[in-house]
């Protein structure tokens, strides 16, 4: 008999010892039981009683009884409701009778399509450490557009480490209440396709009876059932959203003697802060009102990083989290004998630091299969080198860990590095707790030089970094410097960039013929070398497509690319193409064309003002060289002036420069992007820049006939 | 090709045991065996005496015994490396005829044999060589699906063998048994037993086999098999293998058998031990190759299906039953369908009004729970309760509906034109989608209510002219495909050019069908200061400095009304100065076809409907100001397909007025050249710009 089991059986002559535990069960409503048979009938009604022969089954006022022998299985379905809460007139929270007394109308909320009357995050710590946080919701759906996201709910928890229910979730149209039952409820893993890495698990639900006008109210708890100092615990709420919110509120109780670091950021003025103590208890109170629902402008930043949050965590500092997770990593770090070999035949004949450095990460990078789950959704211990030497998979831990260990066994002296990921609430300082962090990166030394290195895709040089985990802070876990924050900057405009040259000629009748050659470096060139792995026909393909994105006429004459396959290389890609009636034709004798690949956009700048930041995940510095020989008897009668411009983070010039003995016309451009965030204020700069850049591109060289 | 049997011993994963004779899933987690249970109103008894509440008892399942199969690793053995070997040098060998593969497939086998009690077997075995790394990933997890009470699953065989004759046989400890959450509106019940190869890199072979015992299929004469041959990667043998009890007939039907297959459509069948073997065996297939737009898979490859049976009827009669006794609208449903149409004089407004409750007001969320619910649906009284349903439970509660207002209609099934043409020649139960055929005066019309942004009569796309089963009347029929001028977009614009280069635009679109219905959707998506944004940014794309006047976007969401959207705005700087010549584009006119970026195509070229845009642009000039050259009238014709455009240039006014008609679905290799050179011939044509001169320069 399992654990969990025991904890709610009663043996003969026993108290039966489960009260709590079904605390939230036992608001069960009307009963409607499913009886499935073997042949495929699902038969609903309540189940009065299942013997040794037979499952006796009560609907429409009269009890049918199904042998066992016909019967595949029965499900005891489980209501969601409140206890006593029939009709809306039964409803006793006060919260929610508010709302049903006095909704809003679409009126009152112009722009949205619901809005959230309470959201009301709730954590309470035990004295034994062990937390419970509930979630409850009331939102009114006022159009159309907002029914889906009201009334489907979905959580993670960790398998194993945290549990989650559902205390009630229903939905109230006038006087009817319509609950949730469990055939509408759903758990299920998130990672089952990563089988050595499938832990994160959710729990989602679908109100029934929901509509423009209705109010749906649910709580759901999530439990640790272990104690939160053994685990990298923290509770966070976020106080802002997609939609409106009338209130609301975090709420994080403790034990006295239990401290806590706590941080806010983007709380509104008028957000209050309580603290209030319950006889051996303390409890934190944040509550925000009234707040605006979020716009979608493109290019936003991650949501977690506009929200305005609240974090606590059990009190540590940096060096106790960090010898926290030192004592986790410490027995994993012998090497084993696989390891230890493979590291000594990787590094053989390899005569400097950077070269061996190199050769172990471009070895982890290769052959151990990044499997995408972060720390957080799986882990903060690393699994054993051996382990992962041989499973041959790794995720964004486990692989950096796998590269340290061999950085190790060669001589090196690395150290291990947990950093946080741009898509994560951004780092606080003072919060010292390892669920700030998502993936590790490995900290080496060579030549005076830090170099970060995370070995997850296979598509990157040893150098380069993800840019999810570019200008972000890490904690240093292993070596030296262990106990310190880091910050690991961004990659400089120039390593992520791409330069073009092409050579191209341009005959009578409008065709355009010839080659060009690519630099990609950073994420540009992760995009490229993932062709890696294509087989050869979907490469041609994919070069046929880029070649016909210049024009309809356009045909893919042949393309290459240099290193692909070589790891220790920058890429070089080259393609060449012709493409017949590229140039237009206007009567009066004239000629007219771009440059191919020059366009520019100033779409995503359309709107006025921003409330929010523009926002991207790295640098950039482009630059273009493309020299056209002009058809003989052709001359130039127009090409564009030369253009300097400059934004706020941002540059572009560009020229062209004709050498009319040569008849030849050379393009030079250079786009440089060293922001990666552009603020309201700076908005307007940045959109007139991206306008005349776009108005640039749309200007047309013109030859005349003679 | 032989087998390494030496180190056959099969791992068992699924439950439950064979000796249990329920199962008790807890509410709490985990799940419980026991002998025999009793339940009463208010507890759960187990025969050792221990009573659980009923509440702490999510569902009993009283599974029917199965053979038990022992359990236990594989071993490494002489033999293991000698079959490694030998595979090695098969894919040596099988790889230089298809340089640059990213894998290779030696063998893929499926053995489906049923058995005399109706219960059946399926054995599938890979065989494969990792040649780049993403087939690592790919190909890194064995992982077979299973359903409580009906199958259980065993992963026979996992072994990885290395270039350098190392093997990894499996581990059956590391077998996993999880529940993947399904996507965000499907609620469903299957688990899945996964094992992650180990020491996978390029140049391993992999071999892995499975089985599949489906102990207690849920009607024992539906037996649906099939099997698709090719893969996207090189494939060296694909073998199909259809058992049945000796003297029980199977009939099959076969698909895209051409080329050196031609032959190879009749199986060599063979009787012995009691059963009938059907047997298909190709060699030799290339892979499959991604192209933009193509048919789909079981369109293009050799392909298999079989049945027991060869007549329709069987499966009608079992939906018909499921179906008419979940169609019976309660006194409450049939008051409120009536108060709904109380409004509304003739039947076709009746119609409509019902269509438009169950598209809008039953939002689409799938619970699966069983056979029943995964193709009868529910009761349609319980998803009017409920609110919420997927195709089949939506289109049974507008059978209802309409059945309350006296319009006969049934629920049809079918496969929409996203997935391959359904293969009717013999029967099954394979269907992706649920719609409804309804006869209003004699004439039949299909409605789909799934389609929550389609104004009546309206239906989405993926139904055109696909055949289904309609369940009620009996019998297979179409749905029609509109001609291109009933699914038409019709876009004016209102240019005002001056001197200084700037101008005035307004545009203004109607809508017909399947397009129309998109813009709802995304339109109705939308926050009212996000709507404007969305106008800005579309005028950014006229002109870059494009500054935003007005704009309308009316009725998004009321699909009883006709979408109307239009905007108006200034452009500085819209002509393009070039000399003394100004550079006028035309709004929004430039057509691109990615579809046709292949220069030659393996594969049919697919869309999902027919379509007809049609453009009026009226542009004013200043002044001083004349049109020195514009495009040329022109009409050209492809495949089922034409465009026309001509502009008309008088001293104040260009009008120019463009039609581009497409009535096909499919293009097939043959006339894939011509249509491309319509497509980019269109292309082009729509890149012309107008030339504009100041008067006497």
């Amino acid at each position: 008999m399992t654990g969990r089991m025991r904890k709610i059986v009663s043996r003969p002559g026993k108290k039966i010892a489960m009260a709590a535990a079904l605390a939230a069960l036992a608001c069960a409503s009307a009963r409607a039981d499913i009886v499935f048979t073997n042949g495929g009938a699902e038969i609903s009604g309540a189940v009065v009683r299942i013997d040794s022969a037979a499952v006796v089954l009560s609907a429409d006022g009269r009890e049918t009884s199904y042998p066992l022998s016909q019967v595949l299985k029965v499900k005891l379905v489980h209501v969601f409701g409140v206890p006593g809460e029939k009709t809306a007139a039964d409803i006793t929270d006060p919260a929610l009778k508010a709302v049903l007394k006095s909704p809003a109308t679409p009126a009152d909320y112009p722009d949205d399509g619901s809005v959230i009357y309470l959201d009301d995050k709730s954590c309470d710590i035990g004295k034994d450490g062990r937390a419970a946080c509930t979630r409850h919701v009331i939102q009114l759906v006022l159009r159309e557009r907002d029914k889906e996201t009201a009334a489907n709910e979905q959580f993670d928890y960790l398998d194993k480490i945290q549990t989650a229910s559902i205390d009630w979730a229903r939905s109230v149209n006038g006087d009817a209440i319509s609950n949730l039952d469990d055939t509408s409820v759903e758990e299920g893993s998130e990672n089952s396709q990563y089988p050595d890495y499938d832990r994160l698990k959710s729990l989602k639900f679908a109100v029934p009876d929901v509509a423009t006008g209705t109010v749906v109210d649910y709580q759901y708890r999530v439990q640790s059932p272990v104690s939160v100092a053994t685990q990298p615990f923290t509770a966070a709420m976020q106080f802002r959203f997609f939609e409106p919110v009338v209130l609301a509120r975090f709420t994080v109780t403790a034990p006295k003697g239990m401290a806590l670091d706590v941080v806010a950021r983007g709380l509104p003025k008028d957000a209050i802060i309580k603290t209030e103590q319950i006889g051996s208890r303390v409890r934190r109170i944040w509550e925000v009102r009234n707040q605006p629902s979020f716009k979608r402008e493109n290019g936003m930043p991650p949501y977690s990083r506009i929200a305005p949050f609240v974090e606590a965590a059990p009190k540590k500092t940096w060096a106790q989290v960090a010898a926290d997770a030192a004592a986790a990593i410490g027995p994993e770090l012998a090497p084993g004998p696989d390891v230890s070999a493979q590291t000594a035949e990787i590094i053989k004949g390899k005569t400097t630091d950077a070269a061996k450095a190199e050769a172990l990460y471009n070895w982890v990078a290769q052959t151990i299969d990044y499997e995408p789950v972060t720390m957080s959704d799986y882990g903060y211990a690393p699994k054993s080198p051996a382990q992962i030497f041989s499973s041959k998979v790794g995720n964004a831990l486990d692989k950096p860990f796998l590269l340290f260990v061999m950085l190790r066994q060669a001589g090196f002296k690395p150290q291990l590095a947990y950093l946080n990921d741009k898509n994560d609430l951004p780092f606080e300082k003072s919060l010292p707790s390892l669920g700030q962090f998502d993936a590790a990166a490995v900290l080496l030394d060579i030549g005076g030089r830090r170099l970060t290195l995370i070995p997850h895709e296979d598509n990157r040089r040893w150098q380069e970094t993800p840019p999810q985990l570019q200008g972000v802070h890490g904690l240093v876990v292993f070596g030296p410097d262990q106990g310190k924050i880091i910050e690991n900057p961004l990659a400089p405009a120039a390593r992520e960039s791409e330069a073009e040259r092409m050579t191209l000629a341009l005959s009578a009748d409008g065709t355009l013929k010839g080659s060009e050659t690519i630099l990609p470096l950073g994420q540009a060139q992760a995009f490229w070398r993932a062709m890696k792995d294509w087989k050869k026909q979907d490469v041609e393909h994919a070069f046929q497509q880029i070649v016909y994105g210049i024009h309809p006429g356009a045909r893919l004459l042949g393309y290459s690319i240099d290193g692909l396959d070589d790891p220790t290389r920058d890429l070089a890609v080259h393609v060449s193409f012709a493409a017949r009636n590229y140039a237009l034709t206007a009567s009066g004798g004239y000629m007219a064309f771009r440059m191919p690949w020059t366009a520019a956009s100033a779409e995503d700048v359309g709107r006025p003002s921003r409330e929010e930041p523009m926002f991207w995940w790295h640098r950039s510095d482009d630059k273009k060289t493309i020299s056209v020989s002009l058809p003989k008897g052709w001359k130039l009668y127009y090409a564009p002036p030369p253009a300097k411009l400059a934004g706020p983070g941002t540059s572009y010039q560009a020229s062209y420069a004709p050498r009319p003995g040569a008849g030849v016309l050379t393009y030079s451009s250079t786009s440089t992007r060293r922001a990666v965030e552009i603020s309201p204020e700076q908005y307007p700069g940045y959109k007139a820049f991206r306008e005349a850049v776009a108005n640039y591109a749309e200007k047309w060289i013109v030859l005349k006939k003679g | 090709m032989p087998r390494a049997m030496s180190l056959l011993l099969a791992a068992v994963v699924a439950l439950p045991s064979a000796a249990s004779a329920a199962v008790l899933k807890l509410r709490a987690g985990g799940e419980e065996n026991a002998p025999s249970v009793l339940v009463n109103k208010t507890s759960v008894i187990l025969p050792d005496g221990a009573v659980l509440p009923r509440e702490a008892v999510e569902e009993i399942r009283f599974a029917q015994a199965a053979p038990q199969r022992q359990a236990a690793a594989e071993t490494a053995n002489p033999a293991a490396v000698a079959r490694g070997k030998e595979l090695l040098r098969q894919a040596a060998a099988f790889e230089k005829k298809y340089p640059g593969a990213d894998g290779a497939a030696l063998a893929e086998d499926d053995d489906v044999v049923l058995r005399p009690d109706g219960t059946r077997v399926e054995r599938s075995l890979f065989v494969g060589q990792i040649l780049k790394e993403d087939m690592e990933s790919s190909w890194g997890q064995v992982s077979v699906s299973f359903e409580d009470g009906r199958s259980r699953v065993s992963i026979l065989k996992a072994t990885v063998y290395e270039p350098d004759g190392r093997v990894y046989p499996l581990d059956p400890s590391k077998i996993q048994i999880t529940q993947p959450q399904a996507e965000s509106l499907f609620f469903q019940d299957y688990r899945v037993a996964s094992y992650q190869l180990p020491e996978l890199q390029i140049g391993s072979i992999i071999e892995w086999e499975t089985e599949t015992d489906t102990y207690n299929p849920f009607r024992k004469d539906f037996f649906f098999p099939s099997w698709g041959f090719q893969d996207w990667v090189p494939l060296k043998e694909s073998t199909l293998r259809l058992s049945v009890p000796k003297g029980r007939a199977l009939y099959y039907a076969t698909r895209n058998f051409t080329g050196p297959w031609k032959n190879l459509a009749r199986p060599k069948i063979e009787t012995k031990d009691g059963l009938t073997t059907y047997q298909w065996r190709l060699k030799d297939l290339p892979p499959i190759v991604n192209e933009p737009a193509m048919v789909q898979y079981a369109d293009i490859s050799p392909y298999v299906k079989a049945s027991l049976f060869n007549r329709w009827s069987r499966i009608y009669s079992w939906l018909a039953k499921m179906y008419q006794a979940r169609t019976k609208p309660s006194p409450q449903l049939a008051a409120f369908t009536l108060n709904l149409v109380k409004n509304d004089k003739t039947t076709k407004d009746k119609v409509a009004a019902i269509y438009r409750y169950v598209q809008k007001d039953v939002r689409y969320i799938a619970v699966k729970m069983g056979v029943a619910s995964n193709w009868g649906g529910y009761d349609a009284n319980l998803t009017w309760r409920r609110r919420y349903g997927c195709c089949i439970d939506k289109a049974l509660l507008l059978t209802t509906m309409l059945r309350v207002i006296d319009v006969r209609s049934t629920p049809v099934l079918l496969d929409t034109n996203y997935s391959a043409v359904h293969d009717f020649k013999v029967p099954d139960i394979d269907f992706e989608h649920a719609i409804t055929h309804v006869t209003l005066d004699g004439h039949g019309m299909f409605l789909d209510s799934v389609g929550e942004d389609f104004s009546y009569p309206q239906i989405p796309a993926m139904d055109y002219g696909v055949k289904v089963v309609d369940v009620f009347g009996k019998k297979i029929i179409k749905v029609p495909v509109p001609k291109p001028s009933q699914n038409a977009s019709l876009y004016t614009y209102n240019l005002s050019v001056s001197t200084d280069g700037g101008a005035t635009a307004e545009f203004s679109a109607r809508y017909d069908g399947t397009h129309e219905a998109e813009l709802r959707g995304y339109y109705k998506s939308l926050k009212a200061s996000d709507l404007k944004a969305s106008f800005e940014e579309q005028v950014a794309a006229v002109s870059p400095s494009a500054v935003l006047t007005s704009y309308q976007a009316q009725n998004a969401e009321d699909i009883s009304k006709p979408f109307l959207l239009g905007w108006s705005c200034r452009l500085p700087d819209y002509l393009i100065r070039a000399g003394d010549l100004y550079i006028l584009k035309l709004p929004d006119f430039e057509q691109d076809f990615p579809e046709v970026s292949l220069i030659k195509r393996l594969y049919g070229l697919e869309y999902h409907e027919p379509v007809e845009k049609r453009y009026r642009y009226v542009v004013s000039l200043p002044p001083g100001l004349r049109v020195e050259s514009a495009p040329k009238a022109v009409r050209i014709e492809g495949p089922g397909e034409s465009f026309s455009m001509s502009c008309r240039a008088g001293t104040k006014r260009l009008i120019c007025d463009a039609d581009f008609k497409r009535a096909k679905l499919v293009y097939s290799t043959a006339e894939y050249p011509a249509h491309k050179k319509f497509l980019d011939a269109v292309s082009r044509l729509t890149r012309e710009r107008v030339f504009l001169k100041k008067e006497g320069a």
